[in-house]
């Protein structure tokens, strides 16, 4: 296929689209940088000025030799139409552009500038681009400016610009828009230097005397005060840097003036509360420029209607979807196992893949190396340089824990083309693209479709190359996802993300932000308030407790010594504490992560952040990885954990939390097809099933394949008791749900303990009596009916919802965020998340923000939905019981498991009781605690002494890795 | 080697199991002298009918709805009716707090300090001793309005050396709190638990804090240590191997 396809895609014509790309070819990759590749394959005639377009940002193109794409036009016109959209395209510079353009053609228009352009302007104009290069540098710098023309400040900075190229436009702009004319919100603040770069890149060829300037946490007061006192046409920022400008008493005044939003990689915010957080931001500028126009920049996504209608909310209409996308050849493979095992064990990360992935190293140019959690990274890049030392120094770690400072190395290395691998995280999944990198390993299950598109999209962006990125099994199944993923990609079926509705956290804080910014009166805001897609039926009633909760403390009562927003004599609410004010404007932000520690050198020298509950586990002299490096911790002071250099041996490698998400429903619905059709003998010609054929053999002849209408249910008896293991192949999230569901229900009749064990394919539920599954099954098991009320009861959700509890505190400002560099509260105001639970649950059982706490458990952490599905789907498989003698290649993952989950549906009381009369028993016989953990059973964990007693000698973490038999 | 408080009579924790109390204690030997640990958080001495609570942090929810965080009312509620049952259960004289019975100065009119002024009229037999934390600064006038007697840091009484940081004494089996100790019980997977917890170690007992509004800090309690868990209306030993 030499002609690349290009079209927009309207409103209308959308929902056709999903199954045109039946082929090796992916439709979810678009073409980054689509204008980069020379004109003539583009085919688009050169002499043809775009209509209406101003002569310089033809001019602009051609000096490129490029010519501006049909998608890049759709964006434009419509923009001058005054509409808003979305824009779908992956990462790079030929989406940036389509909506840069837009406004920089409208300030074009709106001069007269551009259209007698000479060529005078020209040469000037390119003698302009280096000097903005140079400004670039010092904005990467830390100065955070971007000129388009001459240094900010200068006096003289028109010189270079005769010829009336610079106009007079942004003078009439200044005088006219005290605030920027274009806010650019991208998802990372590591993203925003290399988008500031890109917008500034064209300004002074076009003759536009237009700064771009940086707004993130990580601006330095003296630009703050630089921008406000002298605002840029376009500013790059955070979701929580915007939020944190509309705190501000004169937000108003700076933003009014804005006429377009764009929220770049909006799939990474729209399906979370920082997309909320976006949205309440547009309402808010909508409001105050009815001419504003916004538009999401956003990769593949499954959903991208809902995503579009989730930015705009009640301005949906006269929107449009435009698709950037051209194909781009992409090629998914797998890097086969030499000897593949018949009993797949998950918990080994798959070292045994070095040896196979450092030889396709050799073979490749640059190459990323993909895990699905930091641990895994660390171990491999170990594992690497083990296999091959002269590596040292042409290979790099790279994750999102790591000094920023050591990312900026790696991704200038990177850049460059200096280093020969990187391994990394979901940090590289975002961000301006690598040049050179040729070539992707993905080491794991992707979990999910759109993650390895978008994984896949950073290899091959050189002329003439293709994308190409290769599954690394860990464990026998992983072939099957791998074989899976690549039909899921042929047949264009990606991953929707749906966006969060009416989170009453993020309400909070929004009430708290709008008061500081100028203050409110309640009907109006909340009419804009629902203007938006996540609060679009927000009721009086749930807005008016959000307002009581800031203002009289809550619904029940009003306390008298509360106050946070307070009414003033006109009727408009406002927070006059200034202290209330500080902490508010301090801790805005959505984003929540598990407390995290700085890393540091003892003499000095930050490596990066660590997750508390990690560093909690360990003794001081402790050995871990981190970084790529043997550390041993030394000591822990003010949320920073000192370590020194240790010698390599045995360290213990951080659990970082995260990557455990769910296979997906696309990907887990391609694995049940490719399961299915092995079992019928027909995955011949595939070469992952056919390496996985041995195991499904065995899987045959000791118990059944089964076929997509099938559900199979295995029941085994082993020395720890009975076993019932049954695939509804739903994701590991639903399995627990699931598995707690079936074990409480079955408890009712028959009381009994169970241990649970779930993964991505199935669960197991283990008991120490026999259980007539048979009879149950046959039963009410699976019935539908009080399903959320048997959930919640089998699962111990009020402790589940307590720990939920933590982040929708922080969101509502209850707690401080705990984020290195923020600040730490006054340490008479210190209480933890878990602690406010309890005290609300007891005496606020009604608040409104522990309701959105089990809701969040249920949604986000059972995913009750994808739940009530599986259910469904199982009440009309056919079930296929087998009783066998061993553990079967399907049931062996399940036993290795390390989740042990015990049933219990007694009260605390009874189950402390309970776990002390265990720990009596172990504590009177002879078995060491190591055997005792890996029954599954009940230990303390180890934490650090501080306070009142000595740290004990040793203390012993339990490893639990269940046993076959 | 032997200290005078140290004796050893008095040293360590006699093994000896104590009838356990009917209303969900935990009878133990403390210095000679039988103890109860109860699971509202208290540590009875039933020859003196004295009651030993520490970190009650009174007005401590006051203090954060005062700063924007609203915290609902009612938990100094809760902390009275706590102390009435086990008044009422066990014929208090007295009752002892092992500092940090403020979280810090309260307004004049706070409503807090009106609700304890009422509950203290009606209790006027009621003993009431507190040896000075560190939130208790300045809470002096406080403590007087509520006809509360201040004993110095580390005062000695029969075995026990009453004091709030948990440091040994040499004088004797100090009574202290401060720490606000709690163990992590962990069981396979999601099963986890925090659990407020008395720990006693041979020179020092510490208590949980008694104040519904306060956190915990996990300690890891030393192979020698006895551990009594809070698990629910209930007080449990924990075995030392299990640690």
């Amino acid at each position: 296929m030499s002609d690349p396809v290009r079209r927009r895609a309207t409103r209308e014509d959308t929902r056709a689209d999903g199954s045109s790309g039946a082929t090796a070819r992916a439709p979810g990759a678009a073409r980054d940088r689509a204008h980069a590749r020379p004109r003539p394959a583009c085919a688009e005639p050169s002499t043809a000025s775009p209509r209406g377009l101003p002569d310089v940002v033809g001019q602009w193109f051609e000096a490129r030799g490029w010519t501006p794409f049909p998608f890049q036009r759709e964006v434009w016109e419509a923009y001058a139409e005054g509409r808003s959209g979305l824009l779908h395209a992956t990462t790079g510079a030929g989406k940036t552009h389509a909506v840069w353009f837009a406004a920089l053609i409208e300030a074009l228009r709106e001069s007269g500038a551009g259209e007698t352009a000479s060529a005078a302007a020209q040469d000037t104009a390119r003698r302009g681009r280096s000097r903005a290069r140079t400004a670039v540098i010092a904005a990467g710098a830390g100065v955070g400016t971007v000129d388009g023309s001459e240094g900010g400040e200068s006096p003289g900075g028109g010189a270079g610009f005769p010829g009336g190229a610079r106009s007079q436009a942004p003078d009439r702009a200044r005088a006219t828009a005290p605030g920027p004319r274009v806010l650019w919100i991208t998802p990372m603040r590591a993203l925003a230097t290399d988008t500031a770069r890109a917008l500034a890149e064209p300004l002074a060829e076009l003759g536009l005397d237009w700064r771009v300037a940086l707004r993130t946490g990580d601006t330095p007061s003296s630009e703050r005060a630089r921008q406000q006192r002298r605002p840029p046409q376009a500013l790059v920022t955070t979701p929580e840097s915007l939020s944190l400008m509309l705190a501000q008493a004169d937000a108003r005044e700076r933003l009014s003036g804005v006429r377009l939003l764009v929220v770049d990689e909006w799939h990474e915010l729209v399906g979370n509360k920082r997309g909320v957080q976006v949205q309440l931001a547009h309402s808010r500028l909508a409001a105050w420029n009815p001419a504003l126009r916004a538009w999401a920049l956003s990769a593949t996504l499954g959903n991208l209607e809902q995503a579009c209608a989730a930015l705009l909310g009640a301005r949906e209409a006269g929107s449009v979807l435009v698709r950037g996308q051209l194909p781009r050849t992409l090629v998914v493979d797998t890097v086969l196992p030499e000897a593949p095992e018949r009993f797949p064990w998950a918990g080994h990360l798959g070292l045994r893949m070095v040896e196979p992935v450092a030889r396709e190293i050799e073979r490749s140019g640059t190459t990323l190396v993909f895990t699905n959690v930091r641990s895994q990274a660390e171990l491999w890049y170990q594992a690497l340089l083990e296999a091959r030392p002269d590596w040292a120094g042409q290979i790099a770690l790279h994750h999102g824990s790591l000094d920023r400072r050591l990312r900026d190395w790696v991704e200038a290395g990177l850049r460059e083309g200096s280093l020969r691998a990187v391994v990394c995280t979901s940090s590289l999944d975002l961000g301006v693209d690598f040049l050179p990198v040729e070539r992707v390993l993905q080491v794991g299950s992707p979990k999910g479709i759109a993650r390895l598109l978008q994984r896949a999209g950073r290899s091959g962006h050189a002329p003439g190359r293709i994308s190409r990125v290769s599954c690394v099994p860990t464990h026998s199944f992983e072939l099957v996802e791998a074989a899976a993923a690549r039909r899921a990609v042929e047949a264009g079926r990606v991953e929707p993300r749906h966006p969060p509705e009416a989170p009453v956290d993020v309400l909070v804080q929004h009430l708290v932000t709008v008061a500081l910014g100028g203050g409110f009166t309640p009907e109006a805001l909340h009419a804009e308030v629902r203007t938006t897609h996540a609060y679009r039926a927000l009721s009086k009633d749930t807005f008016d407790w959000a307002l009581a909760f800031v203002t009289t403390g809550g619904s029940l009562a009003a306390y008298p010594e509360y106050r946070r927003v307070q009414v003033d004599e006109d009727g408009v609410y406002r927070v006059p504490d200034r202290a209330i004010a500080r902490r508010h404007r301090m801790s805005i932000g959505t984003i929540v992560g598990e407390a995290a520690m700085q890393v540091r050198y003892l003499r000095g020298g930050s490596l990066g952040t660590i997750e508390e509950s990690f560093v909690s586990r360990l003794q001081p002299g402790q050995a871990f990885l981190f970084g790529g490096r043997v550390l041993a911790l030394r000591r822990v002071r003010d949320m920073t954990a000192f370590v020194e250099r240790a010698k390599p041996g045995s360290a213990v490698v951080p659990r970082w939390q995260g990557g455990r998400s769910p296979l997906s429903t696309e990907l887990a619905d391609a694995v049940v097809a490719l399961i299915a059709e092995a079992g019928a003998g027909r995955t011949g010609d595939l070469p992952e099933m056919a390496c996985v054929s041995r195991l499904l053999e065995l899987q045959a002849r000791w118990s059944v394949v089964p076929s997509a209408d099938e559900l199979l249910v295995e029941t085994t008896r082993t020395r720890e008791g009975y076993h019932l293991f049954c695939f509804p192949f739903a994701g590991r999230l639903v399995h627990t749900g699931l598995a707690s569901l079936l074990g409480w229900r079955v408890a009712r009749h028959d009381p009994n303990t169970f241990s649970l064990a779930v993964n991505d394919y199935g669960f197991e539920l283990l008991s120490a009596r026999p259980v007539d599954w048979a009879a149950a099954f046959a039963g009410d098991l699976l019935a539908p009916h009080s399903l959320r009320e048997d959930l919640l009861a089998s699962l111990n959700a009020g402790e589940l919802a307590r720990r939920r509890f933590r982040e929708i505190a922080r969101v509502a400002g209850l707690v401080d965020t705990g984020l290195p560099g923020a600040p730490r509260r006054a340490r008479d105001l210190q209480a933890s998340a878990g602690l406010l639970h309890d005290v609300f649950e007891r005496h606020d059982p009604g608040n409104l923000l522990l309701e959105q706490a089990r809701a969040e458990v249920l949604r986000d952490e059972l995913e009750f939905e994808r739940l009530s599905g599986a259910l469904a789907r199982m009440r009309v498989q056919r079930l296929r019981a087998v009783a066998t003698a061993h553990p079967t290649p399907f049931a062996f993952p399940l036993l290795a498991a390390r989740i042990r989950e015990r049933l219990s549906t007694e009260r605390a009381g009874d189950r402390i009781a309970r776990m002390v009369a265990e720990l009596e028993r172990v504590a009177g016989d002879a078995e060491p605690l190591s055997v005792h953990a890996q029954a599954g059973d009940i230990v303390p964990a180890a934490a650090p002494v501080r306070g009142a007693n000595p740290a004990p000698a040793r203390t012993l973490r339990p490893r639990r890795h269940g046993r076959a038999r | 080697m032997s200290t005078r408080g140290g004796s050893p009579a008095g040293a360590g924790i006699a093994r000896t199991a104590v009838p356990v109390d009917a209303a969900g204690g935990h009878g133990i030997e403390l210095a000679g002298e039988a103890m109860v640990a109860l699971a509202e958080r208290a540590l009875l001495w039933p020859a003196r009918r004295t009651l030993f609570v520490a970190d009650v942090h009174f007005g401590k929810a006051a203090r954060f709805r005062a700063q924007g965080v609203p915290v609902p009312a009612g938990t100094t509620a809760q902390d009275l009716a706590r102390l009435d049952r086990m008044i009422a259960r066990h014929a208090l004289e007295r009752i002892v707090v092992l500092g940090d019975l403020w979280h810090g100065r309260l307004d004049p009119d706070s409503p807090t300090l009106d609700t304890l002024a009422r509950w203290r009229a009606d209790r006027r037999a009621l003993a009431l001793e507190r040896v000075p934390g560190n939130h208790d600064r300045a809470t002096g006038a406080m403590a007087a309005s509520l006809d509360i007697t201040l004993r110095p840091e580390a005062d000695v009484e029969g075995p026990f050396v009453l004091r709030h940081h948990p440091e040994p004494h040499a004088d004797g089996y100090v009574l202290a709190g401060h720490v606000h100790p709690v163990v992590r019980l962990a069981g396979p997977g999601r099963d986890r638990l925090r659990t407020p917890c008395f720990v006693l170690g041979d020179r020092v007992g510490l208590l949980p804090a008694f104040g519904a509004f306060t956190g915990g800090f996990v300690v890891t309690p030393s192979g020698r240590d006895r551990v009594l868990v809070v698990a629910g209306d209930r007080v449990l030993p924990l075995p030392a191997r299990s640690r």
